[in-house]
Parts: C-alpha cells; structure tokens; sequence
C-alpha cells in the first residue's frame, strides 16, 4: 500500500516537472471547483473546504503563473510554403478583434496555514503577486498595416489601449463562517504593499482622415503614471528597503455560497477588490494635443499640406533637404507635447467577479458552470467555464474544464489533486492544449502547489458539513471521533 | 508504446489506477513530441499590404504673384483692391545747363591813338565793347542781364609806343564787379603791361546796349609829359583773351527755346515662351513734367502711346499741350497731368515698346515773359506713366517651355503598387487654366505621355455684375488623378525632355472681368500610395 502511494507520488511529480515546463499559469479557474483545495477559499472566501488544517510548504504551496494572448498566435502570423515560411500579416490583422488582450501574472505564495474552529475557518497568507494586462484595439497594428484608407467611413479610433501591470506583496487573513447549514460567508481583508506599477489613466487618440483632400485630423489624450521603489536612474539597496513598505494599500474579497439543497447551489465572489496609493520614484507622463500653430483647429491637430510660404521658412538652406525636413519634423511634434511630473496616485486593483452554480451527481461527482469577469481599467474580460469534478479512490481528485475566454473557445483545462495522507499535491491548467500548442494557445497557465492538510473528520458532523443530510446526535460518543484521522472523507 | 497501451486500456475496467497512469503516459509523450525548436527559422518573405493617403501640399496663389509670375511686373493696389500696374517711363534729361552756362573762348583786339604832345587830351579814355559768344546766346538769342561767373580768365596784353617815362593805363568796366561788389580795374605800368584776371565770382551787369551779351571796357591813359615825343602819336593796342569763362547762372530774356524729345521703352511682358491676347480697359496716363528752370515751360505731344510690331496704339492726342510754370528760386516744380482715361490697350505678343515723341519748349512766352535765370541746377524732364487696371476683356495668355527631363537611374521599386497623386484646385480668379505637361522621346520624336488626362485644371470663378465685376463664387474643380505604376514609370525612363504648356483664358472674350488683390487659387496636392510586400524576398 505504502509502495502504491510513492509510485503515485512519484508518476505525479514527473509529470508536474515536464508538463510544467510547457505550461505558463494565471489564477486558474480549475482552482475555483476543487473544495478538497484549501487554496479555492482564495477564488471565493466563502467556498465550503472540507479542510480542518493546513500549512503551506513555504514557496511552494501556491504557484501560479499564467499568460492570455488572444491574439498573437503562431498560426495567424506565419504561414509555412514549400520555399520557406512566409509572415502574413494580412491575415493576422483580419483576425484581431476589437478589443484584445495579452496578460501575465504570477503568484507566489511566500508562507500560509489556515485552520478551523466550529464554524469559523482562518486562514492567513502572505504572497508576492505580479499581474499585468495590456489591452490594445486592433486598430493598433490594422492603422499602420493597412494604412489610413481603411478608416474613411470610419475614424481609426484607440479607446482601449492601456498597460497596466502590478507587483506587490499581499497579507491577508480570511474568515469563513457558516451562517446556517445553507449559507456560508467568506471575507478577505488584504494589506497590500506595492513594488512597481504601470497605470495608464487616459488613452484615447483619434485618427481621421479626409476621404477627398486625405486631410489628417488627430485627436489624442494620454496619462500614464509609473511607480518604482527605487530610482531607474541611481538605483541603490537603501532605497529599496526604505521604500519597500511606503506604496500601501488595502483589498478584500467577500464571497457567499448557497446549498438549496442536496444536489443543487450557488455561489458568488468577488476578489482582489482594492487600491494601492503610489509615492515612491513616481512619474505622472501626460500629452494632449496643443495649440502651436497653424496645424491647430478644433481641438486637435490637423495636417492638410505643407504651405509653401511656411515650408520656405522652414528650410535651413537650399541644399539641406535633411535639416529640412528635421524642423518640419520638429515642428508638428510640437503639437504633441509629453508633460511629466512627479505626483503621487492611487491605481485599483484588478478586482475579479466570480458567479457559479453546480449540481452533485452523487457524493463524488459533480458538475459545475462558472462566469468570471476580469475587471481592468474599466473594462471587464469574461469567461465563463463548464466544470467536471471527481474523486477518485479516496486520494485522487480530478477535474476538467472547458472554458471561453474572452473570445478564445479552445480552452480546455484539468485539474489533479493527489491526497497522500497529509500531504496535498496539485497541478491545474485552464488549457491543457498548450502544453502541445503554445504559440497558438490563448491561454497558458499551470497552478500548482504543495502542502499538508488536514481535513475535517468524517465522522463528526457539523453544520458546515452534514446538516442538510441527517441531523447529529451529539450524545453520540466514538473514541475515534475525537480523534484526528487520517484518512480523508469523500465529499 | 502502442501495445502497451493497448493492454492497459483493457485493464482499465477492473483498475482505475492503470488509467491514471496511462492518462499521465499519453500527456508525457505528447508533450515531448509536440516539440518545435524552429519556428521561426527560413522566414523569406512578408505579406503585408495597405494604402495611406498623405496630404501633400495645401497653399494659395493669388492673382498677384501670377502677374508677376508671368509678367516680371508688380502689380499694385489701384484702389478698392482693384490691381493695376504702372508703366513709368522717364525722359533723359532734357537740358543740361552746363553746356548752356558756358561761353566761347575769344581774343579780343582794341587799338587806338592820340597825340603825343596834346597835354589838353590827358588823361586819355578809349571805350571798347566785348560781345560775349555762345549756342545759348547766338543760337537761342539769349540776352544776358546779369551773370555770376562761376570761372573764367581774361588774359590782357597791352602794347603802346608811349616813351614817356612814367604812365599808366587803367582798363576798367561798369558792367563787371568782383565778389565785394566793386568795379572791375585793373592797371598796367610800363612793366606790366601783360597781365592775367580771374574773373571767377565775378558777376557781370548786362546794361542795356545796342547790342546784347556785350560790356564795355574803358581804358584810361596817364602820363606826365616830360619830353616832346618824336612820336607824333602815341597808339595803344589790347589783346584781351577770353579763356574758359562758364557761368553759375545767367538772368536774361530769351525767346521761347524747344526741344525735340524723343525716347522709347521696350515692353517685355511677352517673350518668345510666353503669348497672349487681351485688352486693358481705358488705361489711366499721366504725364508729368520736372521744371526747375526759373522759366515756363510746355509740352507738346506728337506720339505718345504703345508700339506694336506695324501698328502704333495712342495714349495722348497729337498736339496735347501741357505747360508748366517756372520754378521760384532754386526749387522744382511738377505738374502731373492727369489727361483721363484713353483709348483701350490692346496687349499682345505684338506689343513691343512705349514711344513717347513732342518738343519741349523752355520760356515759351518769349520775350514778353520778362527776365528768367538759369544756372547749375536747371533741368527739364518728362515722365510719362501709365496706370494699367486689370479690368480688361481678357482672350488668353499662353505659355510653353521645354526642359530636359531624364529618371536615369531612378527605379519604382517593387513594393509600391501605385502612387496616385491627387490634384485638387479651388479657382477663386475669373480665368479658367489649362496645363498639360507632355514626355517626349527625341529619339523617336514621339510623345510618350502626359501629366493629365483632362488638361482643363480649373474653371472661371463666377463674376458678378457692373461696375465691380466682383467674384461671388469661386469654382471648384473635381479633382485630377495623376497615377504612377510600374508600367508607367518605365515608359517614362525613354522620354528625354519635358515640355510644359498652360494657358489662361476667360470663358467669353468679350466679357468683362476684373482682377482684384483677394482672388487666389488654392491648390491641394495629396498622394496615394498603395503597397504590397507580396514580391519582396527577404
């Protein structure tokens, strides 16, 4: 038996060593339908864990990392023919959308444990976390590709360009309550504490052109702010310390589940809900069109032609076309000034909507449909997954998912967790697809993590557990009732 | 690792561990052989395409920097923006008084006697006249009254036979003072009896005489008579010699004095490039005339109008008198005569010159008019200008140019698709253009292209009613695409030279349109250029 157990520990290791290597991560959405996870509390804090304690392997416990790119794919870009391979951009900018991503985060946590009391669960984490998000239009590349003539019924028009990106170290203590044998609730509270960022406030730019006379009219708003703790220019160690803990800010996630009954529940969260205010090395980059001459109407720049009289001004002298054409250069630049300033700023963080419902087949398998919107700048990305969960044997517990993403439909993810007496092991990724595709993957991510739990006893029965099927009788006695065991209960 | 497989499967049933294992195997292989290390290798080529659309240029000509474009003239504000220009013609100078103050060069010669021992007729006085010569004064009957000399020399050389041992003879003239106002002397003694004067700052009084431009000397002889002289007479000769004796300024009478004056301009508005045909509505002439001569003065016209090749367009009636009154003291008068408006001006490639004939005639009262002066300062010019207003019944003008042309080493390259320029004219000037720009071949002398499909670039702006003529709607043209490909650029590599013709023209010859300062062109040039990498090996 104990021989059985190292062979699956060590078939479960290899794989984990050359699948992950393969696989990049983000916050998997797997991690949300794995109630033998104490770490699915973190995608909703009210999630019903049959978990009595755990300590995090400290480093190991919680890594995730995870890449969405809706658009850049391999197969759009490059077009492989009998004489070489060919770049086909034409046909890579047909298939952007109009709003399109490319993400990264990483997290990593640094030390946690949680434990239960009745009907209360704690738990406390501490965790460096990375996540960035560059959304851009497809006008982005479509406008210079294509060129202006595309845009004559229509202005080229960037909204939704932004880059924001986030590194920060995360404190949270969570409270799990059981209200009654239906209701749970879960909060989060999370000091936060911010090591870099990137903001983009306001970005809009406007691009028209004549259809007759191709005059150009451009209309542009930019705001980026960026946060270091220490000084691009003069880095040193003291100012780092010093500034470790200056960029403070405050999140929480809430959640709530609900059983109606044996078979049937919901649940809904809403996670990493904060601010950071940024002090340290902060710099405040703004440009809007500006009134500098003729070029100036209406707001904005517009460019109908060189004037002749003005271009003879312009010129250096007769034989200089270059110097020429470096004042005329310098000139219309003008009109897009780059203001930068040092104040501080507050940025949100990017808060999570996570809303599901499942159905239990039976004790051990179930089926599960989650929506999840991503809340960036303003703008929110949805997905929305469709879950299988199982647990196999007492120790294996397996989970597949298909999701879309965006608008990305080849998404689909599983998940592994492997109970070997305390010790939790766990591989998820919400595609399992690019460990064999990645160039033409959307989404890449693995989650996985190690640590010892402890679950609830099975044959105690307690409101968060057993309620809505039989009623405890707690005169009942058994030794072994109070004691801790090891073998784990099924769902 | 089919087979393996295989009997694995068939275990699945009766253990579910063997189907996670087999689960993890599959995932593992296919991991490894889902591995691709050149993905991005021996990429030869790009296919991008796309078209941008630039605006080029976007400037106004106005109507003024075409005449001067076209015509090597300014044209100026004639008033309420009408635009005119103005022929100015000046005269040479007339009179040069440099040539009228200066006198003859002469020797004079008096001689005369008296006894030698008749002490009753000492001291002995002798009258002589000196008539002074000129252009000015013989010529144009000039009768001096009073002049300043400006230099002059009279060199006296006295011979006598008197041998009495002291004498003296004394020449001196009522009509000649030096600068302090006295009256010319001079006396010659036995030992200087040659002697030189200058007469410069002198002034002359004329008096009145028989015979004008003449002063009178007197020569006075003086002597004791110590001996009877065996002579029984004594004689005494003067040379007097005239040198270089010019005046500052002569007062006198004179008849009227005239002129001819005769000078003619060329016109270069049309050359050999450039043609045209229109008529300029009642040009305005003015004749001015500069009088600094203390004398009236008139003009009188004999031909005054525009040179054509065989034909002769009049500004100014034949026999047009213009006076003008004589200037006071040293100053200068001018009278503009404004005659009005004239006849139409027919302008040409035939139009060659301005010819200005007539007689100027200083003093033309006479006699009758009193004394008038004339010294360094006196001139008499004649300026003719014309005022041409751009109010014309306009046919066309018309020019044609022909320059090398050569793309030698220029390529199109591969990349471009097309380039269409785009030519967009807003005519603002009541006159329609036509411009063709054509590729030749001298090789084959043929023509290979040209510039534009449609020559016809703009239209006329719609002119308003009399009397302003003014534009009230500005016409817009639809645009001219001028697109270049490959094929085209090649044809192009054979042509040699380029020759350029455009024209100008109003819709209706016999329609009057006038040119004001605000009339302009605007002109926007943008460019087209579509691309394809599709050919391109990288």
């Amino acid at each position: 038996m104990k021989m059985k157990y190292i062979i699956n520990i060590a078939v479960a290791i290899t794989f984990l060593l050359l699948i992950g290597n393969k696989l990049s991560a983000q916050d998997s959405r797997v991690l949300y339908f794995m109630k033998n996870n104490p770490y699915s509390t973190f995608a909703n804090p009210a999630q019903n864990i049959n978990c009595k304690l755990y300590v995090g392997i400290p480093f190991s416990s919680n890594i995730n990392l995870s890449i969405f790119n809706s658009a850049i794919h391999y197969n759009k870009l490059i077009k492989v023919t009998a004489s070489g391979k060919t770049v086909t951009v034409d046909n890579f900018i047909e298939t952007l959308k109009r709003r399109n991503w490319l993400n990264l985060s990483f997290n990593i946590e640094l030390l946690g444990f949680g434990y239960r009391v009745d009907d209360l669960f704690i738990n406390v984490s501490h965790k460096i976390r990375l996540e960035g998000y560059f959304l851009y239009p497809d006008v982005l590349f479509k406008l210079p590709i294509k060129g202006n003539m595309a845009y004559l019924e229509k202005p080229a028009e960037f909204k939704h360009l932004s880059l924001n990106g986030t590194l920060y170290h995360e404190l949270s203590l969570g409270f799990q309550y059981s209200i009654n044998e239906n209701l749970l609730i879960g909060v989060r509270p999370k000091l936060l504490m911010g090591l870099a960022n990137v903001n983009t406030k306001k970005s809009y730019l406007k691009f028209t052109t004549d259809p007759e006379t191709y005059d150009i009219a451009i209309q542009e708003k930019l705001l980026v702010n960026t946060s270091l703790i220490f000084n691009p220019e003069n880095p040193n160690a003291l100012d780092i310390t010093s500034n470790l803990f200056k960029n403070n800010g405050f999140a929480i996630d809430l959640g709530a589940s609900y059983d109606f009954n044996e078979y049937f529940g919901t649940s809904f969260s809403i996670v990493d809900l904060g601010f950071i205010s940024w002090k340290t090395n902060t710099q405040n980059m703004a440009s809007k069109v500006e009134n500098r001459g003729i070029y100036y109407q209406n707001g904005g720049f517009l460019f109908s032609g060189i004037n002749v009289e003005n271009a003879l001004n312009l010129m250096s002298n007769e034989d200089d076309f270059g110097g020429t054409l470096s004042n005329m250069q310098d000139t219309l630049l003008a009109y897009f000034p780059l203001y930068q300033t040092n104040k501080p700023y507050m940025t949100a963080t990017y808060a999570k909507l996570l809303l599901s419902g499942y159905y239990n087949i039976n004790k051990n398998n179930s089926l599960s449909l989650l929506f999840r919107g991503d809340i960036v700048s303003k703008t929110m990305l949805p997905s929305f997954t469709f879950a299988y969960s199982g647990s196999f044997f007492n120790f294996l517990d397996v989970y597949a998912t298909y999701s879309i993403i965006g608008k990305t439909y080849a998404n689909v993810g599983i998940g592994l967790g492997l109970r070997a007496g305390p010790i939790h092991m766990y591989l998820l990724t919400d595609n399992i697809i690019a460990a064999f595709a990645p160039l033409n993957s959307a989404t890449m991510n693995v989650q996985m993590g190690m640590l010892v739990h402890i679950t609830k006893n099975k044959n105690k029965k307690d409101s968060s557990d057993n309620k809505k099927k039989s009623k405890v009788d707690k005169k009942k006695t058994n030794k072994d009732n109070n004691e801790l065991i090891l073998e784990t209960s099924n769902q | 690792m089919c087979r393996f497989a295989f009997k694995l499967l068939i275990r699945m049933k009766a253990k579910p561990l063997h189907l996670a294992k087999l689960t993890i195997f599959i995932l593992i292989s296919t991991a490894l052989f889902s591995c691709k290390k050149d993905y991005f290798d021996n990429i030869n080529r790009v296919e991008a395409s796309g078209e941008w659309g630039i605006p080029l240029i976007n400037t106004n000509v106005y109507v003024k920097d075409l005449i001067s474009f076209f015509t090597g003239q300014e044209a100026e504000d004639g008033g309420n923006g009408l635009l005119k220009f103005s022929l100015v013609m000046d005269s040479t100078q007339l009179i040069k008084p440099i040539d009228l103050l200066k006198i003859s060069d002469k020797t004079y010669y008096n001689s005369f006697s008296f006894p030698s021992a008749d002490s009753s007729s000492i001291p002995y006085t002798n009258e002589f006249q000196m008539t002074f010569y000129s252009n000015l004064l013989d010529q144009d009957e000039f009768v001096i009254e009073e002049g300043i000399v400006k230099n002059g020399t009279f060199d006296f050389t006295i011979t006598t036979n008197i041998d009495q041992p002291d004498y003296t003879i004394m020449i001196e003239s009522p009509n000649l003072f030096d600068a302090q106002n006295r009256p010319f002397q001079i006396v010659f003694t036995p030992s200087t009896l040659s002697q030189r004067v200058d007469v410069s700052g002198c002034k002359f009084i004329f008096g009145p005489s028989d015979q004008s431009n003449t002063i009178t000397f007197i020569t006075t002889v003086r002597f004791d008579i110590v001996f009877v002289s065996p002579n029984p007479t004594y004689y005494i000769n003067t040379d007097i010699v005239l040198n270089n004796l010019s005046f500052k300024s002569l007062t006198g009478k004179m008849p009227p004095k005239s002129y001819p004056i005769r000078f003619e301009n060329p016109i270069s508005i049309f050359s050999g490039n450039l043609t045209g045909n229109f008529t300029l509505l009642q040009p305005k002439y003015s004749i001015k005339i500069g009088n600094s001569i203390q004398a009236n003065s008139t003009f009188i016209s004999d031909s005054v109008g525009f040179l054509g090749e065989n034909t002769f367009s009049p500004i100014l009636p034949s026999g047009t008198e213009i006076y003008c009154a004589a200037s006071p003291g040293n100053g200068q008068v001018e009278i503009t005569v404004n005659e009005g408006y004239t006849n139409d001006l027919h302008f040409s490639e035939n139009l060659k010159g301005f010819l200005l004939v007539g007689e100027a005639i200083i003093n033309p009262q006479g006699l009758a008019a009193g004394s008038i002066t004339i010294d360094e300062q006196s001139e008499l010019f004649v300026t003719s200008k014309v005022e041409v207003f751009f109010e014309s019944k306009f046919d066309h003008i018309s020019y044609q140019d022909t320059m090398d042309f050569a793309l030698g080493d220029v390529d199109f390259t591969s990349v471009i698709e097309e380039a269409t320029f785009r030519l967009g004219l807003t005519n603002g000037i009541p006159l329609a253009g036509n411009v063709q720009i054509y590729f030749y071949d001298t090789v084959t002398h043929s023509t290979i292209d040209t510039l534009f499909i449609n020559p016809r670039l703009f239209n006329a702006a719609t002119v308003g009613p009399a009397p302003y003529y003014k534009v009230i709607a500005p016409a817009k043209s639809s645009p001219q695409f001028i697109t270049f490909e490959e094929t085209r650029f090649k044809k192009l590599k054979d042509a040699h030279k380029m020759i350029i013709k455009y024209k100008f023209n109003s819709d209706d010859p016999n329609k009057i349109i006038r040119l004001y300062d605000d009339q302009k062109l605007d002109i926007r040039l943008g460019v087209k250029v579509k691309y394809n990498t599709n050919s391109l090996e990288l």
